[in-house]
Formats: C-alpha cells, sequence, structure tokens
C-alpha cells in the first residue's frame, strides 16, 4: 500500500505568504551574512508588531540590517541620532505659531514614519527617552491637546553601544519592558567575513533592495498572526517557564505579565513565520532568549544570558 | 540530579527555617544558655547571606564551628552518654546545618533532621497538650517539604499548597493509627526510660528539707490519679497518700532508712471498713508507689516496706495503674525492734537547746507521752505560728529558730519540728511525706504535685498493751483548712507571677481530657496491645510473629500506595506523549542524544537528523504531524492520525535502531 502522506489541515500563511517570507529573510540575509537568526527575530518582532532594541558595538551591521528590513517591506525609513542635547520635540514635533491664519498648527516630527531608526538611544536624556517611548507604546502623539495617530505599521528599531557608557542615560527596567526583544549582532564569522570583502558583496551593498512585500501585506499578516493558536499543554509551558524566571535565586526580577505577553506574541509570529496556526514548545524556546535578554539581570545587574539558557534546559518538555 | 543542586529560594529557605525554629522551641527550656543567642545568629546570617548573595562558608569554617559547638555541649553538660547530651547535639547540629544549607539536597535533610528532632520531644513526655504543638509543628515540616519540592505559586503563605500538605497528611492518618495499634510495643522502652540515662527524677524524694516541698507546691502538673470503687470519695481529712517515710534527721535534711525486707500486703485488720481504689501514676523515675494508710492488698504490684509504704520493684517510668485496698487506720498496731527505736529516738545532739529544755519542763509537769503530744501540739495552735510557703531561710539550729524566732513555715517546717520535739520527749517518731487531698472532678480525684504533704508518725507504748503508730499532723493544728480544703485555696498570695486561679480552673479541667489521653493511648501497653489482638481473634505468643505480622502490613500498604501511583503516571502521560516517549526509547543505546530528549520533540528531531541523516524525510513527516495532533486547535479525525503517526513510527525505528551496530 503506497503511503500516502497526510496533510497539515489548516495553513493561515499561505504557500505564497510563506514564499515571501522566505524571500524577504534570504533578502535581508543578502545584506546581513550569516545572521539569519537575528534576522528572523526582528521580522518576527515586526510581524508580532513590536519594537526592537539593538545592542552592539558600532560597525556590527545595525543599520544596513535597519535600512535593509524597512526597504524589504516597502516601508517609510527614518533615523533619528539621539544625543544628549535632544529635547522630545526633536522627535516628536512641534506647534508653531502661524501669523497668517493666527493659529498654531503642528510640524510633525522624525516619529511619524514607518520604520525608524532610533540609533544609540541610550545618548538621549530621560525626558527625551520617555517621549519616545510612551509614544511607541500608545502609537500616538498627544500634543497641546491634540491627538496625532502614527502610522498604523509604526515600528522601531533602537541600538544601544553596550560599551561606550561615558555620558550615557541606561534605560530603566520599565522602558526596556516596552521593547518586544532585545538582541545583539555579534561579529561575523570568519568565512562569512571573507566574503563581506569579496567584490560580489561590495558590489550589491549599495544597491537598495527592491520590496518583496508592503505595509499593507504587513498589517494583514499582523492581523493572521494573532489568530495562530496555543494549546493548553503550551500554555502550561509557557507559564513554566515564566514561573521559574520568578523563582531563580540568581535572578533579580523574574518576567512580568507584560512581558509573558511579550512571550507569547513573539512565539505566534515565529509559528506564523513557519507556515503554522499553533505555537509548538520549540516557538517559545525560540522566543523565550530574545524576550528575556535585556528583561532578566542579575542582582549585581548584569545580563543573565547564561541563566536564561540554563531555565530553557531545565525546563523538560516531553 | 541537577534538581537536587537547585539553589534554594527566598521562600523554600523561610519555610525549612520555620520548621526547624518549631522543632526546635519546646526543648528551648532545657538548652544550654548559649544555645539560643547561637541558634539566633546562625539564622540571621543565614538569611543575610541570602538577602545579600554570600556564597556557602568554607567547609573547613564550618566544620570548626561545628566541633567548637560540640565542646561547648561537653563543657555545659559533662562528657557522659545521656539522653539530655544526645538530644542537644541533634538539635544543635540541626540548627547549625542551616549554615551549609544552600541546595535542595542539604534542605531535604535538615527537612528530615526536623521529623527527627520533633520526636525527641516525645522523650521528656507525652502530655497532651504537647501533642498539638508537635502536631503542628509536623505539619509545618511536611509544608516545608512540599515547598521544596514544588511551589505551586509565588506566595510565601499559598493557601492552595497548605490545604494539599493538609490532604497528605491526613492520609497518614488511618497508617499512624494502625501502626500505633500494631507495633510490637517493649514492656518498658528503653528510650524512654528516664532511669536508663538516670535522670528525670519528680514529685516526691526520699528526702527532705526545708524548702523542698514548697518547690512540689509550685507545681500545678499531675502526680497520680485515683478512682474509688464504690465511687464515694473519703473525706479530704482522711487523704493522706503515704508516701517515702524518713528516718534520719541531720540537723537540716531528713533522708529515709534503708530497709533490707519487703513484705507481702496480706493482713487482717479485724473489722475495719476496707476501701478498694484504683491509681494512676505519672511517672517519677522512682519506686514508691503511693496509697492511703494502711495497704491491705496491691494485687501483686508492690510490696510494703517494714515502714508501711508501698513500694514497686520495678522504677516508674512510664504511667503506671495499680488496684489497691487500704483500710483507714488511726491506731496501726506493730512491734518496734530495740534498734528501730534507737534510730526513732536520734536528734542531732548538742543543739536546740531551748526546745530541749521546754521538752523537760513539759515531761516534769506530766510524763505521759499522749500529754506531751497535745501540748506540742497545743503550742503550734495557740501561739503565733502561720503557715506560709515563703518562710524566713533558717541558719544553724534549725529546730530552735523555727519554733522561738520565725514561726512561718511550710508542713515540712512543722513536721520536721514536731517530729524532733518528740524524740526529745523519748516518743519514737518518724516524718511521712506523701500528698494530701485532692480534687474530686466528678470522674476521679486529681491529686497534683502541689497537694504534696508532709506530717509526723508517733508511736505511742501505753502501760499495758502493745504500742501503735499514730498519724499527727502538725500542719493541721496551724493552718486546718489545709487539710480541709487543700493547700492552694487557704493561700491568698500567688505562688509565682502566672499563678492565677483561673488558669489553675483550666489546666484542672483540661485533666480530664489528660486522663481519657492516657486511658487510651500512653497507657496502651503489651497487654492492652495482647488483649486487642485476641478480641480480633489473633493471638500471638512471641515477638516474632508480630514481626511478620508487621511485614505483612508494610508490605500491603506498599503495595497499595504503589500501584495507584504507578497507574497514575501512566495516565498522565496521554497517547502523543507516550508515542514520543516510544521514539525517545528507540535512541536510548545512544546516550548523548537520549539526554536531549527533554528540550522537547523539535529539538530532538532535529538532533536526530544530525545524527542519522538518512531518517530525514520519515522524521521530518512524524514531527509535523506530531506537531499538529498535539499542539493544533482542532485536530481532524484523531484515531486516523494517531494510527499514521504510530505506523510511521515504527517505520524509523528500525533506521535508528539499525545504526546502532557501528
Amino acid at each position: 500500500m503506497p503511503n500516502k502522506p497526510v496533510q497539515p489541515a489548516s495553513q493561515v500563511a499561505t504557500q505564497h505568504e510563506a514564499h515571501t517570507l522566505e524571500s524577504i529573510i534570504a533578502a535581508v540575509g543578502q545584506k546581513i551574512l550569516d545572521k539569519e537568526g537575528a534576522i528572523k527575530t526582528v521580522i518576527a518582532s515586526l510581524i508580532a508588531g513590536g519594537h526592537v532594541l539593538l545592542e552592539d558595538l558600532p560597525g556590527l551591521g545595525k543599520t544596513t540590517l535597519a535600512t535593509a528590513v524597512s526597504q524589504v517591506f516597502g516601508m517609510d525609513f527614518k533615523r533619528i541620532q539621539l544625543t544628549s542635547d535632544m529635547m522630545p520635540s526633536d522627535v516628536l514635533g512641534v506647534s508653531i505659531y502661524d501669523a497668517k491664519s493666527q493659529t498654531f498648527s503642528y510640524h510633525k516630527g522624525p516619529i511619524f514614519t514607518q520604520f525608524l531608526l532610533a540609533d544609540e538611544l541610550n545618548r538621549a536624556t530621560p525626558k527625551t527617552q520617555s517621549a519616545l517611548l510612551e509614544a511607541m507604546a500608545e502609537s500616538q502623539v498627544s500634543m497641546d491637546g491634540q491627538t496625532h495617530r502614527l502610522d498604523p505599521v509604526f515600528f522601531v528599531m533602537a541600538t544601544q553601544n553596550p560599551i561606550d557608557e561615558a555620558g550615557t542615560y541606561a534605560l530603566p527596567q520599565s522602558q526596556l519592558d516596552r521593547f518586544l526583544v532585545s538582541l545583539s549582532l555579534g561579529y561575523p564569522d570568519q568565512n562569512n567575513e571573507r566574503q563581506l570583502y569579496s567584490a560580489d558583496y561590495l558590489s550589491r551593498f549599495d544597491e537598495p533592495i527592491a520590496a518583496l512585500s508592503s505595509p499593507t501585506q504587513l498589517l494583514q499578516w499582523r492581523e493572521q498572526c494573532r489568530q495562530v493558536h496555543a494549546s493548553d499543554e503550551v500554555l502550561d509551558y509557557l507559564q513554566l517557564l515564566i514561573h521559574k524566571t520568578r523563582n531563580h535565586s540568581e535572578i533579580h526580577q523574574g518576567l512580568s505579565p507584560r512581558a509573558g505577553l511579550s512571550l507569547f506574541r513573539l512565539a505566534q509570529s515565529f509559528a506564523f513565520m513557519d507556515r503554522r496556526d499553533f505555537i509548538t514548545p520549540a516557538d517559545l524556546q525560540q522566543a523565550f532568549f530574545p524576550v528575556c535578554r535585556h528583561r532578566l539581570v542579575t542582582h549585581d545587574g548584569r545580563l543573565a544570558a547564561e541563566l536564561i539558557h540554563n531555565i530553557l534546559d531545565d525546563t523538560p518538555v516531553i | 540530579m541537577a534538581r537536587i543542586q537547585s539553589q534554594l529560594s527566598m521562600k523554600q529557605l523561610f519555610w525549612i527555617t520555620f520548621a526547624v525554629v518549631l522543632a526546635v522551641l519546646p526543648q528551648l527550656y532545657r538548652l544550654p544558655i548559649w544555645f539560643l543567642p547561637m541558634a539566633l545568629m546562625v539564622i540571621s546570617y543565614r538569611f543575610y547571606a541570602q538577602i545579600n548573595h554570600i556564597k556557602k562558608a568554607w567547609n573547613t569554617l564550618l566544620m570548626f564551628l561545628a566541633l567548637l559547638v560540640l565542646v561547648l555541649i561537653i563543657f555545659s553538660q559533662g562528657l557522659t552518654l545521656s539522653r539530655e547530651i544526645s538530644v542537644t547535639i541533634l538539635i544543635s547540629m540541626a540548627v547549625l546545618k542551616l549554615l551549609e544549607t544552600y541546595t535542595m539536597r542539604d534542605a531535604l535533610l535538615v527537612v528530615m533532621l526536623c521529623y527527627f528532632v520533633t520526636m525527641t520531644r516525645f522523650l521528656y513526655s507525652q502530655d497532651l497538650l504537647l501533642i498539638f504543638y508537635l502536631l503542628g509543628s509536623a505539619f509545618i515540616t511536611t509544608h516545608a517539604l512540599s515547598v521544596l519540592n514544588y511551589e505551586k505559586s509565588a506566595r510565601w503563605f499559598d493557601r492552595q499548597q497548605i490545604k494539599s500538605t493538609a490532604a497528605s497528611l491526613s492520609l497518614a492518618v488511618p497508617f499512624a493509627i494502625l501502626f500505633f495499634l500494631v507495633f510490637p510495643r517493649l514492656g518498658s522502652p528503653i528510650w524512654g526510660s528516664p532511669d536508663f540515662f538516670g535522670e528525670g527524677k519528680t514529685g516526691i524524694s526520699d528526702t527532705m528539707s526545708p524548702g523542698s516541698i514548697i518547690e512540689l507546691f509550685m507545681d500545678d502538673s499531675p502526680a497520680f490519679r485515683v478512682t474509688f470503687d464504690d465511687g464515694v470519695v473519703p473525706p479530704n481529712a482522711q487523704l493522706y497518700w503515704r508516701g517515702p517515710v524518713l528516718w534520719h534527721f541531720d540537723g537540716r535534711t531528713w533522708s529515709r532508712q534503708k530497709h533490707n525486707s519487703l513484705r507481702q500486703t496480706m493482713r487482717q485488720y479485724g473489722d475495719a471498713e476496707t476501701i478498694a481504689y484504683q491509681i494512676e501514676q505519672e511517672n517519677t523515675g522512682q519506686n514508691y508507689m503511693f496509697s492511703l494508710d494502711y495497704v491491705t492488698d496491691s494485687a501483686g504490684k508492690g510490696f510494703l516496706l517494714p515502714d508501711s509504704t508501698l513500694y514497686s520493684m520495678t522504677t516508674i517510668n512510664q504511667l503506671r495503674h495499680y488496684e489497691l485496698k487500704s483500710v483507714l487506720l488511726e491506731r496501726f498496731y506493730q512491734d518496734l525492734s530495740d534498734h528501730n527505736r534507737r534510730l526513732l529516738l536520734t536528734y542531732p545532739a548538742n543543739q536546740n537547746q531551748r526546745t530541749l529544755a521546754l521538752i523537760r519542763q513539759w515531761q516534769a509537769e506530766d510524763p505521759n507521752p499522749l500529754a506531751v503530744v497535745n501540748r506540742a501540739l497545743q503550742k503550734f495552735n495557740q501561739e503565733d505560728f502561720y503557715y506560709s510557703f515563703t518562710p524566713p531561710p533558717l541558719e544553724g539550729e534549725v529546730i530552735d529558730e523555727f519554733l522561738f524566732e520565725s514561726r512561718r513555715g511550710f508542713c515540712e517546717h512543722y513536721a520536721s519540728t514536731f517530729t524532733i520535739m518528740m524524740r526529745m520527749a523519748g516518743i519514737p517518731a518518724r516524718v511521712v511525706t506523701g500528698y494530701q487531698g485532692g480534687i474530686d472532678n466528678g470522674e476521679y480525684l486529681l491529686v497534683k504535685q502541689s497537694d504534696a504533704h508532709a506530717w509526723s508518725e508517733v508511736y505511742i507504748e501505753p502501760a499495758q498493751g502493745s504500742g501503735y503508730w499514730m498519724r499527727i499532723d502538725p500542719t493541721s493544728m496551724v493552718a486546718p483548712e489545709r487539710v480541709e480544703s487543700g493547700s492552694q485555696n487557704i493561700m491568698t498570695e500567688k505562688r509565682h507571677w502566672i499563678d492565677f486561679e483561673w488558669l489553675r480552673d483550666t489546666k484542672e479541667s483540661l485533666d480530664k481530657y489528660r486522663y481519657q489521653w492516657n486511658q487510651w493511648v500512653r497507657d496502651f501497653n503489651v497487654s492492652k496491645q495482647e488483649a486487642l489482638f485476641k478480641a480480633i481473634g489473633f493471638e500471638y505468643r512471641d515477638g516474632k510473629t508480630l514481626a511478620l505480622l508487621m511485614m505483612a502490613i508494610l508490605l500491603f500498604t506498599a503495595l497499595l500506595t504503589l500501584i495507584p501511583m504507578w497507574w497514575l503516571k501512566r495516565q498522565r502521560h496521554h497517547t502523543l506523549q507516550r508515542l514520543y516517549l516510544q521514539l525517545v526509547r528507540t535512541i536510548k543505546h545512544n546516550p548523548a542524544l537520549y539526554d536531549q530528549h527533554r528540550k522537547g520533540i523539535e529539538h530532538l528531531t532535529a538532533e536526530i537528523i544530525k545524527t542519522y541523516p538518512e531518517s530525514e524525510p520519515r522524521m521530518q513527516h512524524f514531527l509535523a504531524l506530531y506537531l499538529q495532533a498535539r499542539y493544533s486547535k482542532q485536530a481532524p479525525k484523531k484515531q486516523q492520525l494517531l494510527q499514521h503517526l504510530q505506523k510511521t513510527l515504527n517505520q524509523i525505528k528500525p533506521i535508528l535502531q539499525a545504526s546502532k551496530a557501528p
């Protein structure tokens, strides 16, 4: 009897969409070599509707990644370089008195875009930081009693330089929580670094990537992504992971319920990208590290990377 | 393995420390003085370390600390094999263990120690109230164990979890009762025997010096309980419970005569009315039994000393029951040997000259012994003598000082003084100690330590006829109410700072429950156990049969618990999980791969494909179906899907196992 494979039933991301998603990842991968995991996380976060915090040394491709992603989705791209003398109005915009019409008119700031790269976020003063983060959380800017909605696909990729700390204002834990994920690209490995210097790569480096998707499609995907199902068993596992972060003797503070929700959303997004309409434990495992990376610190304030992996290892899925 | 090494959370530390504190607390009163500060220091350091994430101290330092404490214990309690010192070492080490308790492994050890420490309290008392406390302590220990194993929530006091602890403990109750009933009992428990280590004498002793009965007067704990067979309690003034009789006086302390003969209690006293009663005596660590004068029958449980005190051949180390018959006699006819007469007339020479002069004067006025007795009693009755439990201390010539100066004293002062006065007058006399009175609570007569009393006995030899002993209670001349209504009721002052009437009343009414407790639990001895077995038709001759029965019960119990557990465990993994475990078992021959199974099927599949590339298509297929079946919202045609999964798995198995050989 021929073994007729049973096709997995419903699939939210159709073959076509999945094909698009794969080619999107591949296209960005042409620019950022050997960082498929990071690219996937950024795109998953974009689909989940969350913002990304990149922590890296200068020159490791943060900006390249940002432009590549914005181009491949055909999004408006703006970049602000944050400095300590920046005011909230430099980000949000300002109301100016128009003598002719004798009214105040609002001049939109750089935040009114689809893809915002906020470079060196920790250089801005807390006042400016919180103005930006508040706008990110509420998707709107309130000024002079008027509310201006941000673009529906509004997405922020903020960067921080972890080494050069002089004259910076470290983001408090409550503000860090507004970023869905945080990640670090790190150095490429030897072979890939070689490729960087190849004529082939250099020639296509300055070419913009053709848009493979659109903000409209992105919004559709976001909607579909929210429908991804989580079974009770998966929720148990999710809760167990969160619980372990709270009861770990070396971790200063465990995940908040908001962080738990972030973990859930990102796992949904990973499942969606993998053409499934249900979450599996592996989605949660994949989402766990980027969600925890900026949220969990040890008691002396260090990054708890090793502990996060330990928690994953210590929590069996059977 | 990993779990046993995992670090303790603050909550877990809190619960095990709480368990230790509760287990140690009831023994605090008998631990050396340095123990409390040491324990407080250990506990506060441990919490300080937990809060500030200080790593475990060096093992050498801990070892040194343990040795130091050991030396301290030996220094304060002496280097002997005693229950006292063993328990102190156990408790101290349990507390010190907290210092190195950072992981699950040590925490489990501490919890086990807690159970053991809780148990050791029973070596000192098996009182009813204590049981409640120790049950509470065991409950907290069990809860600590539960928190160590599984935290239901991050809350410190999780009502749900406390409930589940209660549920698990209540499961143990039937087994506890069963074991209580059938566990082989020793005739006399060696571990509980105060005499084994030469400790723990309580109650009336066989010496008496000023102050020793006052000490007992402060103690409200029960000495013994009496039930009268005909239900009629004789009047209080007749309830003289005879204990040790004291012959020798060294100027300050009275002590007993060492007898070398005991006699059976088989005597006829003509037509005197016999009183039959039963006594339930608390353990004293001594051999004296208490009885009304004079015992005619002790049902073989005791023998009489020549001075008419009932004496047990074995030390009373646990609650003891005996049935007695007595006659209440005013005169007890008995011969007195010359040797004994000489002993009973001895008093410290060249002391108490003023008393001696007074006696000589009385004798000159009327030489009749009874007249002297009456003169002495009249003196106590009519002159300024006071009954007090806070008498001024006596120094030097005790008798003179008491009779002419202080004139304030407790029964022991009056009995002692009176007896010496009689001896000075040439009347053989001795001091009898024991208890007087008791509280009739309807069911039984409760005699407390505070009812301890001392009185005199004089030997009268009339001109014609034989000599007889007569009980004289000089205290009754000073304070007649003492004999009629008990010592506590006539005192207006408090004995100590927590001496309230309502508290005494509560204690007395509680004693009824204690009595029931004694009847049903503490007094469940070998013979009662035998009777129980006989009642259910099982007669045993020796311990071997009983041991076999125990084994059978244990085995049965184990099966009773293990089978449902095994069954539940099977149930917990549903069909899909079992499929996964099947897959896991097929790669058991590859330990590195096998270890990955905890991370879930997706991870394991990736690893399997890496090791056995030829399995990739089937593995991927299996994985996709499996995930679909287990995690998706609506799994279609589940039964069919499961069959297909099983089939795919069967195809995968040979691939994975074939590669086993090389």
